[in-house]
């Protein structure tokens, strides 16, 4: 199922003032697709997470699940899954009971709904906790039980609000593997919403990138990643954070991004400087290399250039990794040439 | 934690526990113990020399009607005020804890009754259920009932006092209620709506169970608050030269069989056997509830 959302507005009356949360967005997420809505907090993601349930009701615009247009469907009525960022199990039920939950409220006949459960169940792996109570339970296996009541009554549309932010650093690698190898699994239309570009770029199929409730691009995550539309998308994506130089001799009045590790310790380049910091993490050593005017930028050494603390080293970079923006409108404008 | 306590510890321990540990042996403990002697005795209502010892007057209450009715009287009122009062100020609660214009303000104004006099009260709603001129027979007469005798007519009484008691306590169940509608998570609510629950599955999946242990703590009190129901009757029925708990004993309570055995007939023997009776009572519903509890209350 097709999920379309068209021109939608959202705007909250706030102490007196009208905020928009969410403005004039537009975007189509494909049958059986994990679609990431990134940004950073306040961009608005949440809130179109919301309209999505329905649990907001958009001031302007609408929502189509396939070519039923569902803007006025309450939640209870919209069938879909949802993963809370806090899981929002209820705590007084078993976990057996909160899976069965959503297949009581759809009076699915007794027999068959254990069916269910217990299939949900195995699919998530957590067929040996179904007695517990969810505070029994690690974070893990709670964000696990979530994702069962989600997908139970085998909704057309699951969505995940932050769903790995209170899981520490290993479980969250562990549990996004985990989520995108069920949602492959089921083949269902998921929407993941995060501020961790690192994890958007890991689990989705595309990326929804917003900013102060508008949209900004809407692409796989490599090419959001290659060819970033605004110095925006070019700084929120990619770690260490892309270099953005003003003032280049050749692009005057541009503002030039170059990743890391675009750049080449060499002979001769267009960048010249001191190294002036360096850190080694693993098997990367990221250095910091600055120029005569005092600007710096982040790039990798290789393990066998050398390179020590006090060196002075040119930068080369290959064109076509060079992104030039328009200075004023933040627009790409093309590649270094 | 498993220490030996050495005897210099222990003194400094009782030192620091003497103050409260004198009042209250002075005027809760003794006095209890005393009480419960005093219901095996009959005593001289003047000299207070012991009489007669023995079970003479328990076997008296089982046999006196005035208690009967008094026991009757006192189930009914509890009956009649605890479990109403807690839904309708759950109704309330839930009302308020919605995102309403002046919510605060409302909080305020259903605290009030917690915070009056019992005298006050019963002085306003002795107003209100005034036969000729009172408020209530005149909105009654509206929707085309007839006025009735409230306070003055043996029929009557016990509803009225039953009307004014949950009114009363409506503030404080719903301050307690609204405390623990406070505590229940939202998100679960967008949870079991995105689930397909209604309102009404919300409020008996998510509202009631986790607000199940103050609903339950306002049981256990009102049983016991309604068990020991005094003041409310004696200054609405009692007020005039002759103190009587409602037309014809009509709201006639244990307390108030204890007042008037006590205060009246200054039989102290049989006025303490009663409390005593009571007390028994009140342990037994109170172990019930918390056994019922055990079952049905989901605590964090």
């Amino acid at each position: 199922m097709d999920v379309h959302l068209k021109n939608i507005t959202m705007s909250f009356q706030s102490a007196g003032s009208n905020v928009i949360a969410v403005n004039n967005f537009s975007a189509t997420i494909k049958s059986g697709e994990m679609v990431s809505l990134l940004g950073p907090s306040g961009c608005g993601k949440s809130t179109t997470l919301m309209m999505l349930a329905g649990l907001y009701r958009p001031t302007e615009g609408q929502i189509f699940f396939g070519d039923t247009d569902v803007t006025k469907v309450d939640a209870e009525k919209r069938g879909i899954g949802m993963v809370f960022q806090n899981y929002a199990l209820y705590p007084h039920m078993s976990v057996y009971k909160n899976i069965m939950f959503p297949l009581k409220m759809m009076k699915v006949k007794k027999p068959e709904a254990n069916k269910k459960v217990e299939e949900v169940a195995r699919l998530v792996q957590i067929e040996h906790l179904l007695d517990r109570k969810p505070a029994q339970l690690s974070g893990g296996q709670q964000q696990r039980v979530a994702i069962a009541r989600a997908l139970v009554k085998e909704p057309k549309l699951l969505l995940l609000d932050e769903p790995l932010s209170n899981l520490d650093a290993r479980l969250r690698l562990e549990t996004r593997e985990e989520i995108r190898r069920i949602q492959l699994k089921v083949g269902i239309t998921a929407v993941f919403v995060t501020h961790d570009q690192e994890e958007a770029m890991s689990i989705s199929d595309r990326i929804i990138l917003m900013k102060d409730g508008l949209l900004q691009q809407v692409s796989p995550p490599q090419e959001m990643y290659r060819r970033p539309v605004n110095v925006f998308a070019a700084e929120f994506i990619g770690n260490p954070p892309i270099n953005m130089l003003d003032n280049l001799p050749d692009y005057g009045g541009k503002l030039v991004g170059i990743r890391a590790e675009h750049f080449h310790v060499s002979d001769a380049g267009m960048f010249q400087g001191e190294v002036t910091h360096m850190e080694t993490i693993g098997r990367d050593t990221l250095i910091r290399v600055t120029g005569a005017n005092g600007v710096s930028v982040r790039t990798f050494a290789d393990a066998e250039t050398r390179v020590r603390l006090g060196d002075a080293v040119h930068l080369s970079v290959k064109p076509e990794n060079i992104h030039v923006f328009d200075k004023t409108s933040g627009e790409r404008v093309g590649e270094g040439a | 934690m498993t220490e030996r306590r050495t005897i210099k510890e222990t003194i400094q321990a009782y030192l620091y526990l003497a103050p409260a540990l004198l009042i209250l042996g002075t005027f809760s403990i003794y006095p209890v113990i005393r009480s419960l002697l005093m219901s095996f005795t009959t005593v001289h209502r003047r000299s207070m020399e012991v009489e007669e010892i023995g079970l003479h007057n328990y076997r008296f209450l089982m046999e006196d009607p005035r208690f009967h009715l008094a026991l009757r009287n006192t189930f009914t009122f509890v009956l009649g005020v605890v479990p109403v009062a807690i839904v309708i100020s759950l109704f309330i609660a839930v009302l308020l804890n919605q995102k309403i214009r002046g919510a605060a303000f409302f909080r305020s104004v259903y605290f009030l009754p917690f915070v009056t006099s019992t005298i006050a009260i019963a002085m306003v709603w002795s107003w209100i259920f005034h036969s000729n001129h009172g408020i209530l027979n005149y909105f009654l007469g509206f929707i085309g009932i007839a006025p009735r005798p409230w306070i003055e007519h043996p029929d009557y009484a016990m509803t009225a006092l039953i009307i004014m008691s949950i009114w009363s306590r409506l503030g404080f169940n719903i301050v307690i209620l609204l405390a623990g509608l406070q505590t229940i998570d939202k998100q679960l609510y967008l949870a079991a709506r995105v689930d397909g629950a209604g309102v009404w599955h919300r409020f008996k999946a998510v509202t009631a169970p986790l607000l199940s242990p103050s609903i339950f703590f306002l049981m256990v009190i009102g049983v016991i608050g309604g068990f020991r129901v005094f003041g409310e009757i004696y200054a609405l029925f009692a007020s005039g030269a002759t103190p009587l708990p409602g037309p014809a004993n009509s709201a006639l309570t244990v307390v108030y069989y204890v007042f008037q055995r006590f205060w009246d007939d200054r039989n102290f023997g049989l006025a303490t056997a009663a409390a005593v009776v009571l007390f028994v009572i009140i342990l037994i519903f109170t172990l019930i509830q918390f056994w019922l509890g055990k079952k049905l209350v989901h605590y964090k």
